[in-house]
């Protein structure tokens, strides 16, 4: 069983709330599930649709086709009418002769509730088309406001009331297994590096990203971390930078307009030896851009972040559970190299929600390399062989710390030798962070087949679907700094193409100057993320 | 505990810095009597005053230009148990960072700030700041600078400091009785500090003639914003203003954690 419907009105309608509302009907009876949601840089008005998939199997990415459309506002129909079977609408508000009426506003006005609350029935008539019990939706409403649900049940029944003495059922869903969690991307990504020991976030509003900061703001006092909103990404930086100094794990959110503002702190964390994870969430740039939209066009911005040379560690999720992973190890290899590192983000990624099995316990705090010595005589910047040098900490050991090119004491000196050997010593930790990556996923490797698919991020998702239809292997390359060439090169295929959404093929480029890989490039730059039925058209042209 | 270090000073000779540091060090001094100096950490920007990281044995962080109030409030939010203590210039709190000033003010972080106010940009040869007086002719203003100076006093004051000084580099047991006091202040104390540029901007002679240290504090905000426009009598030095209120890490400190990841996860099902 696989199938989709769509929920779509102006933004204030509550359309998320009304998908995920929906998405966790089918994950709590076992299904696999996937929410795409597009929405306008508004607040009021405009057009606003969740897209959610079922599956009896894992689903990678959202499906235009579907059953249903559940309309909210009469002029969001035009836009999904050719995707859809059947449309719901709120015959309260206005009428449309190709669909199904539900008075949903008049029972919300009935039940002495908000307007917005008219969703509440809609997803009991959901409920009724899928053959699911409506207690299902209760039990959701339940969880999510206590007593304070009680309007959203009366409105659910009343909604499953009215469908089941007016509509067809269109599937009978039964229960598939157990409840799964359902979470998006940035939640996994927060919740990753809080298993790798973050302590502190430091992130200024910015879509695809401020959901990271509004979900460990939610859930700070449970956890025990600090979240904090400063003046500006600047700050943000340089604030994380300040705590990681003195001793605690930071992570800093931001997309690339903020990313931009942070690249001196990145470059000071490079020369100080601070270890910071930046989570970075592509959107449709340049500038503003298409602020609520999809790409990865900061691929090679994010390779190159801050002036000067460092080691950079630069990774990139394929999925939500990726994610997960992913920020916890790059939070545990920032602190063991004491380097920045970006966790490379997407927006459809970030915002999208999908059933997650994440084994939290395969992340852990992992120590850094500590100093135990006499507390007097602390060399901060001490020269070694794997360019790591013991952390310390006030006010154990008196810290000095500094952006200067410095002793091994941490005094500014600008003595060619040490200047040099401080050099060297900074950009030996690059061997040592290859040497660990060799034991960690460098790619993820889906399918067989005789030709690949090269991609990465969340375009992952739907090159792994387009990629099962056509018997292509894919590859997607999860840490991009250091490029795991090492695996690259183990991969025997004949023809290679790159998908990508961005105009130039980053990724494509990269792939020729690591491996010599020419590859045929697919690209996608309008904003909006690629569906696995798009994929399977433009993987036939490539590989005919 | 020796505050001195190896390193050698490259200041010119006459420079502030040396009396701003001189009343530092008798500062902390007096101030190893009541408490821990290994819990004590420094933050200096960029410009010649940030060398000061190099010359006191103390747990440090040389920072970029114009950041120095956001690293404090990172180091404090990290571990509350330390006392923070910033050193800026000019041109680095009131040009590259002056947001991070004002919101370091406004959220009362529990730190101090020193700014060594030359008033001209000296590691760089000699520019214009944002403290620089009208007509200054630095070597980007060689007919005169077309601005108007920043109230740093002033400024500071509508910004919610709870603590606002002015110290003068060449009363250095004045201006240690202000660091003291900044030090032990629990919130945000912004201290500027009036020191010549021997080289850029020599106020030495000015500042001899008109600074004079204000017996008692003004009793309300409104003295202080008064006294901080007031020139006609000469340039008043000492504590314009201190109050008590929540620091921002107090406010933002969470408990002990309650959950783990994995409750987490089952919540999200």
């Amino acid at each position: 069983m696989d199938f989709t419907f769509r929920i779509a009105g102006m933004a204030g309608d509550g359309v998320k709330g009304a998908g995920m509302v929906a998405a966790r009907v089918f994950s709590r009876l076992g299904y696999h599930i996937f929410v795409h949601t597009e929405y306008q840089s508004l607040i009021r008005g405009g057009h606003n649709a969740a897209v959610v998939r079922v599956s009896t199997e894992k689903v990678r990415c959202h499906e235009a086709r579907g059953d249903l459309l559940i309309a909210l506002q009469d002029y969001v129909i035009e836009r999904h009418r050719e995707y859809v079977e059947k449309v719901l609408f709120d015959s309260s508000k206005f009428s449309y002769a190709g669909g199904e009426g539900i008075p949903m506003g008049e029972f919300a006005a009935q039940a002495e509730a908000p307007p917005v609350f008219r969703n509440a029935a809609a997803l009991g008539a959901l409920c009724y088309l899928y053959g699911i019990d409506v207690e299902i939706l209760n039990g959701i409403y339940r969880d999510a406001y206590g007593e304070k649900a009680e309007k959203d049940i009366v409105l659910a029944e009343m909604g499953y009331s009215y469908a089941s003495k007016h509509m067809e059922p269109i599937r009978d869903v039964e229960k598939a297994g157990d409840a799964k969690p359902v979470l998006d991307g940035n939640q996994g990504a927060g919740l990753g590096a809080v298993k790798a020991g973050l302590r502190n976030y430091y992130a200024y509003p910015m879509t695809p990203s401020s959901s990271v900061l509004h979900f460990l703001a939610s859930l700070k006092k449970k956890l025990g971390i600090t979240v904090v909103q400063p003046e500006n990404e600047i700050a943000a930086a340089v604030m994380a930078i300040g705590s990681a100094f003195a001793g605690t794990r930071t992570m800093v959110g931001t997309s690339g307009g903020g990313f931009a503002l942070m690249q001196e702190a990145i470059s000071l964390a490079g020369m100080a030896e601070i270890p910071v994870l930046f989570l970075e969430s592509q959107r449709g740039g340049p500038s503003t851009g298409l602020p609520t939209w999809h790409a990865q066009e900061d691929l090679r911005f994010v390779l190159h972040a801050g002036h000067g040379e460092f080691p950079r560690i630069v990774a990139s999720p394929g999925d939500v559970e990726d994610a997960f992973y992913l920020a916890g190890e790059l939070l545990n290899l920032a602190w063991r190299y004491q380097t920045p590192a970006v966790l490379l983000m997407d927006r459809y990624l970030s915002e999208s929600a999908a059933t997650a099995e994440i084994d939290p316990e395969s992340i852990q705090e992992e120590p850094p390399l500590l100093y135990h010595g006499d507390a007097t005589n602390y060399k901060r910047y001490l020269i070694t062989d794997s360019g790591v040098s013991p952390l310390a900490f006030p006010p154990r050991v008196v810290l000095k710390a500094t952006g200067n090119e410095h002793d091994e004491l941490g005094f500014t000196t600008d003595d060619a030798e040490m200047s040099a050997q401080m050099y060297e010593k900074r950009m030996r930790k690059i061997g040592g962070i290859v040497e660990e990556l060799r034991q960690r996923q460098g790619v993820r490797i889906f399918g067989k087949g005789r030709d690949v698919v090269f991609t990465w991020g969340s375009t992952t998702g739907a090159a792994v679907e387009a990629a099962q239809k056509l018997d292509l292997k894919v590859v997607q390359v999860r840490y991009l700094s250091p490029f795991p060439t090492w695996e690259i090169e183990k991969l025997s295929f004949e023809r290679a193409a790159c998908v990508e959404c961005n105009y130039t093929g980053q990724l494509a480029s990269l792939l020729k100057e690591h491996a010599c890989i020419d590859a045929e490039l697919i690209t996608r730059y309008d904003g909006r993320p690629f569906t696995a039925g798009e994929l399977v058209q433009r993987l036939k042209e490539v590989f005919p | 505990m020796k505050l001195d270090t190896r390193a050698k000073i490259v200041w010119c000779p006459g420079c502030g810095n040396f009396g701003v540091t001189k009343a530092f060090k008798d500062a902390a001094a007096e101030l190893a009597e009541e408490m821990d100096l290994k819990k004590m950490v420094l933050v200096s920007g960029v410009g010649c005053h940030g060398k000061i990281a190099d010359y006191l044995a103390l747990s440090s962080f040389h920072t970029i230009h114009g950041r120095v109030p956001a690293m404090l409030a990172g180091i404090k939010l990290a571990n509350p148990e330390l006392t923070v203590v910033g050193f800026a210039g000019d041109g680095d709190a009131y040009n590259e960072g002056l947001v991070h000033l004002i919101h370091a003010a406004k959220k009362n972080i529990d730190a101090t700030l020193i700014v060594h106010d030359n008033a001209v940009f000296g590691l760089t040869t000699g520019q214009a700041t944002a403290t620089s007086p009208r007509g200054f002719r630095g070597r980007s203003t060689p007919e005169g600078n077309p601005e108007e100076p920043l109230n740093p006093i002033a400024l500071l004051l509508a910004s919610g400091a709870s603590f606002v000084a002015r110290g003068y580099a060449g009363d250095a047991k004045h201006l240690k009785e202000i660091i003291r006091e900044a030090i032990l202040h629990k919130g945000f104390a912004f201290v500027d500090v009036l020191q010549p540029c021997v080289t850029f901007n020599n106020t030495w002679k000015l500042y001899r003639e008109k600074v004079y240290p204000l017996e008692d504090m003004p009793s309300s905000i409104d003295e202080a914003m008064r006294l901080a426009y007031s020139s006609e009598d000469g340039i008043p030095t000492g504590i314009f203003y201190r109050e008590q209120r929540d620091t921002y890490e107090e406010l933002m400190r969470t408990q002990r954690r309650s959950a783990d990841v994995k409750t987490i996860l089952a919540k999200l099902k």
